[in-house]
């Protein structure tokens, strides 16, 4: 009796494992090609910073309007600038402005919805209503109302400007997920064990939602990274240095479109595709581990 | 005789909806009762959903305040305690929840789990000295010790309600609160978690506040008992006593109620209840509290029975009602 | 398994199972049994033994992953797994209805109570009077003891109990001839709990309605039914007369059901089993319940055979070596 008894135990251990590890690979193989994809956008682009000798940022540091070549593999935009250099430049600076823009709201929606939500009463009231003023209030328009006012953008100033708006989505989100998480009966015990609040939170409930937070984490990044195109685009990015938004800025300044200059505005485009399309694997990869009735039968 | 835990006239009334609505729902009225420090006791708290027997749980457990009343703890109030009093609180009344598969983190194994408390009450000196703690205390209560290096997902919902009456026992805490910790537990499983609780009660000196809406079970573990509607104490008192000679009708239709396993047995009376106002809202909540909750269904209900609220009767030396039928 | 007398339902050698990646789960196994016009049967067993799959394939309800691996089941001469869906949904509700479990949470939340009976009526293309829909549902809602102001109600303004009574109602209203209620009374106080068994009692007395009583509460079966079905990891372990099986337990499940129930008002231990039920994707050869069983020895025909499902008395049928 006590052998059938351990055997079946092994076997249901071996089959939560099996499962286990299943689940991880399926989510693992969106999320390793996410990941993956993303990798190689940020070596092409290092490695394309090293080879080519151009200027990306300078202006008239090489012929304009010239079409690819073996010397310009993506020809020069109508300024005088290597456009192959401003691509790998570009691809870096619009990266780093994305991911600091996503991190600092994902810390903000991290604070307000756990403070909120665990803790309710009055604090929770306060960071709700102002967790949805953000969120109906028309964001494009007063991001382009801002960047006009800020006289000099700066990496830093326009990620700080993006992730004023990028917060409030996620936070909602994850106030949710905070409120249905503090009602379990772990979260209980913990409070009886002697833990204080912020120990709870980060050691149980953190970890117990580790792949809904990477999956918002994603999904903040992607729409900051939109809301830093979109205000390029109008211009109202950082002018001493380049980036990909920017890049399409100075291609519809210079009429690139009806100029037929296919080789100027299709490569940002298709790169920043690949980029939002990297961050979708990566974010539907944790998706299906969070919720695996996702999965499907 | 002194008194281990004292609860003192509490009420806890919620308050839901939002600005413009409010709605009052009072799940605690005015409730006061003791479990006693001299010898362990299992004291059972029955009642029905929505007669305010979790939210008695919670109150003393301290997830929520009341919104009068107090509560003693070896008589001072839970309330007034310096931090260091509310952490030797805290320590000494655990819980037992329902859901056994929500009781555990799942992705703490067993032993990170005891460890925890272990570390936060700074019970043990060394990490080598909570090991021993811990392995002792599991095969005290009849698991083995493999059992410390599994995950939740790898053992059962009783396995997993013994390891909270382990988690107790270790903190060397003198109340546990168990709210109906056997209910989502097959029946011929339960036998193994009642005798345990059975036996730490009587062996291990830890006394229980065990909450649940089926008398049978409490029956089992209980001393005295503690019968609540719609937030107050209607009958309370030695077990046997009460359920022998029921005087409460409340308590009078309930006990008749219970299924009996015998087909010889059969309910042969009809219940003893009005129901045309079963299941409306009370309109005005003043009004409620200063009258016995059970007069509408009552059918031996006087017209006093709607304007004040009920006495507390001794029927003998552990035997209290809260009806006018006695007074 | 025959019976002679013409039931009005028999199930013979039913087998559901549930796809899964490796070998499917084997839920109900072989299940036979009829039910007589105007008798209770309860069906008892603890979580995974089968019964709710067993309820809701009799009106072919199972979505997948769970299909129907092979058996019959006859009402009133028809084989409801074979014919067509349209017959199937003629007979669903107005011949033999199913009260779910967690039933209190099967009603529509945006509409009253009383359309949603009326919405029942007509869809089964019955043409009866505002009139007479209220006439029938308030004669039903006395017997059940719900106040009549539950008619115009919305579900979230009533409790669990009167939830739960008001889908009873629902299935009651066409006054079928067989209504299988899984676990119709887990989630509600002891006193509605009664007002329900009652009320099933009595359908049965004046109507001749035949009821399946699906629970895992031993007790409430003893209260109600006539006849008493003990199932175990898919299979009928034992089956009969309720007050025989009460009296004297044969099989060694049962007798350990009947030891672990706490009783009111009796002072003894309970005694329970210990282990877990098998994995049905790869049951153990042999009885089932063996590995949890008291008597089983070491080298045993238990092991090794299945045990039949055999009369042992009139109205009494066991599935255990000990007895064959």
């Amino acid at each position: 009796m006590i052998n059938k008894n351990s055997h079946l135990k092994r076997l249901l251990v071996k089959a939560t494992l099996i499962k286990n590890t299943l689940l991880v690979v399926k989510g693992n193989s969106y999320i390793f090609s996410g990941l993956c994809l993303l990798v190689c956008i940020i070596l092409f682009a290092v490695v394309g910073m090293h080879i080519i000798p151009f200027d990306p940022v300078k202006i008239g540091s090489v012929p304009m309007d010239l079409p690819p070549s073996s010397k310009h593999l993506l020809g020069t935009d109508s300024l005088g600038r290597d456009l192959f250099a401003q691509l790998c430049f570009g691809t870096l600076t619009s990266l780093q402005i994305g991911f600091l823009a996503g991190i600092i709201g994902f810390l903000i929606a991290l604070m307000v919805a756990f403070f909120g939500g665990y803790h309710g009463g009055k604090l929770d009231g306060i960071l709700t209503t102002l967790t949805e003023v953000f969120l109906t209030t028309p964001t494009l328009i007063i991001l382009i109302v801002i960047a006009a006012v800020v006289e000099r953008i700066e990496i830093p100033t326009m990620a700080l400007i993006i992730s004023a708006f990028a917060w409030a989505w996620p936070a909602k989100t994850m106030r949710a997920q905070v409120l249905s998480l503090k009602e379990r009966g772990f979260i209980y015990l913990s409070r009886l064990s002697g833990l204080n609040s912020l120990e709870i939170i980060l050691k149980h409930m953190i970890p117990n939602i580790l792949p809904f937070l990477g999956s918002y984490f994603a999904v903040v990044v992607s729409a900051a990274m939109i809301s830093e195109v979109g205000l390029e685009v109008l211009g109202l990015g950082p002018r001493h240095t380049i980036t990909l938004g920017m890049m399409l800025h100075w291609a519809m300044m210079h009429a690139a479109v009806t100029r037929n200059l296919i080789w100027w505005w299709l490569p940002p485009c298709i790169m920043l595709f690949l980029i939002f399309f990297s961050l979708f694997l990566f974010q539907r990869g944790l998706d299906v581990i969070a919720n695996p009735r996702l999965k499907g039968e | 005789m002194s008194e281990m835990l004292k609860l003192n006239n509490v009420t806890k009334i919620f308050s839901l909806g939002g600005l413009l609505k409010r709605r009052h729902v009072i799940a605690v009225d005015n409730v006061s009762f003791s479990i006693p420090k001299d010898k362990p006791t299992t004291i059972a708290l029955v009642g029905e959903s929505g007669s305010g027997k979790t939210t008695v749980g919670r109150l003393i457990l301290g997830f929520i305040k009341p919104t009068s009343g107090k509560i003693f703890w070896e008589n001072k109030d839970i309330y007034k305690m310096k931090r260091s009093e509310w952490k030797l609180y805290i320590r000494n009344v655990q819980a037992v929840f329902q859901d056994p598969y929500e009781s555990l983190d799942p992705r703490y194994k067993v032993i990170d789990t005891l460890m925890e408390p272990l570390k936060k009450f700074k019970i043990a000196n060394s990490r080598s000295e909570s090991l021993k703690m811990i392995s002792e205390t599991i095969e005290a209560i009849g698991l083995r010790r493999e059992i410390l290096d599994k995950y939740p997902h790898q053992i059962s919902g009783g396995e997993k309600q013994r390891i909270l009456l382990a988690r107790a026992l270790l903190i060397n805490a003198k109340l546990v609160v168990a709210d109906e910790p056997v209910s989502m537990i097959d029946a011929s499983l339960r036998a193994s978690i009642l005798n345990l609780m059975k036996d730490v009660n009587k062996n291990f000196g830890l006394s229980f506040l065990y909450i649940t809406h089926d008398i049978s079970t409490a029956y089992i573990l209980a001393d005295s008992i503690i019968v609540m509607y719609l937030g107050s104490i209607v009958e309370s008192g030695s077990f046997e006593k009460v359920i022998s000679n029921p005087k409460h009708p409340y308590v009078k239709v309930i006990i008749d109620s219970i299924p009996l396993p015998d087909p010889k047995r059969r309910w042969k009376s009809a219940i003893k209840l009005r129901e045309e106002e079963e299941g409306l809202a009370p309109k005005d909540m003043v009004k409620f509290r200063s009258r016995c909750k059970f007069c509408d269904r009552c059918a031996e209900a006087k017209e006093v029975c709607w304007e004040k609220n009920p006495p507390i009767i001794e029927i003998d030396k552990d035997h209290k009602v809260s009806c006018f039928l006695y007074a | 398994m025959s019976l002679e007398e013409p039931g009005l339902l028999k199930v013979e050698d039913l087998r559901v199972y549930y796809k899964t990646r490796s070998n499917p789960v084997r839920a109900v196994d072989g299940v036979s049994f009829s039910v007589k016009r105007g008798e209770i049967l309860g069906i008892v067993g603890e979580s995974g033994c089968g019964k709710s799959t067993l309820a809701n394939a009799v009106l072919r309800l199972i979505e997948s992953p769970a299909y129907i691996n092979g058996g019959q089941v006859f009402f009133k001469d028809l084989n409801l797994l074979n014919i067509d869906e349209e017959k199937l949904n003629k007979i669903r509700w107005k011949e033999i209805s199913l009260i779910p479990q967690s039933a209190m949470n099967a009603l529509n939340p945006v509409m009253k109570i009383y359309h949603q009976i009326k919405e029942v009526i007509t869809d089964k293309k019955i043409k009866f009077s505002d009139k007479e829909i209220k006439e029938k549902s308030e004669e039903i809602m006395k017997r059940l003891m719900l106040p009549s102001y539950i008619l115009n109600a919305y579900p979230c303004q009533l409790s669990g109990g009167m939830r739960q009574r008001a889908l009873l109602l629902l299935a009651f209203i066409l006054n079928p001839s067989l209504v299988i209620a899984d676990e119709p009374t887990s989630a509600v106080d002891v006193v509605t709990q009664r007002k329900i068994l009652e009320f099933l009692d009595m359908q049965r007395k004046d109507f001749g309605t035949s009821i399946i009583l699906i629970t895992h509460d031993i007790a409430i079966v003893a209260e109600v039914a006539d006849r008493i079905m003990v199932m175990y990891a898919g299979k009928i372990l034992e089956m009969g007369d309720v007050t025989k099986i009460f009296e004297n337990p044969l099989h060694p499940y049962t007798k350990t059901l009947m030891e672990s129930i706490p009783i009111l008002g009796v002072k003894r231990e309970v005694i329970g089993l210990s282990g877990l039920p098998p994995d049905l994707r790869n049951p153990p050869a042999g009885c089932r319940f063996n590995p949890r069983c008291r008597y089983s020895r070491s080298t045993d025909i238990c092991k090794l055979k299945e045990p039949e499902l055999r009369y042992v008395d009139n109205n009494h049928l066991i599935a255990c070596h000990m007895y064959s």
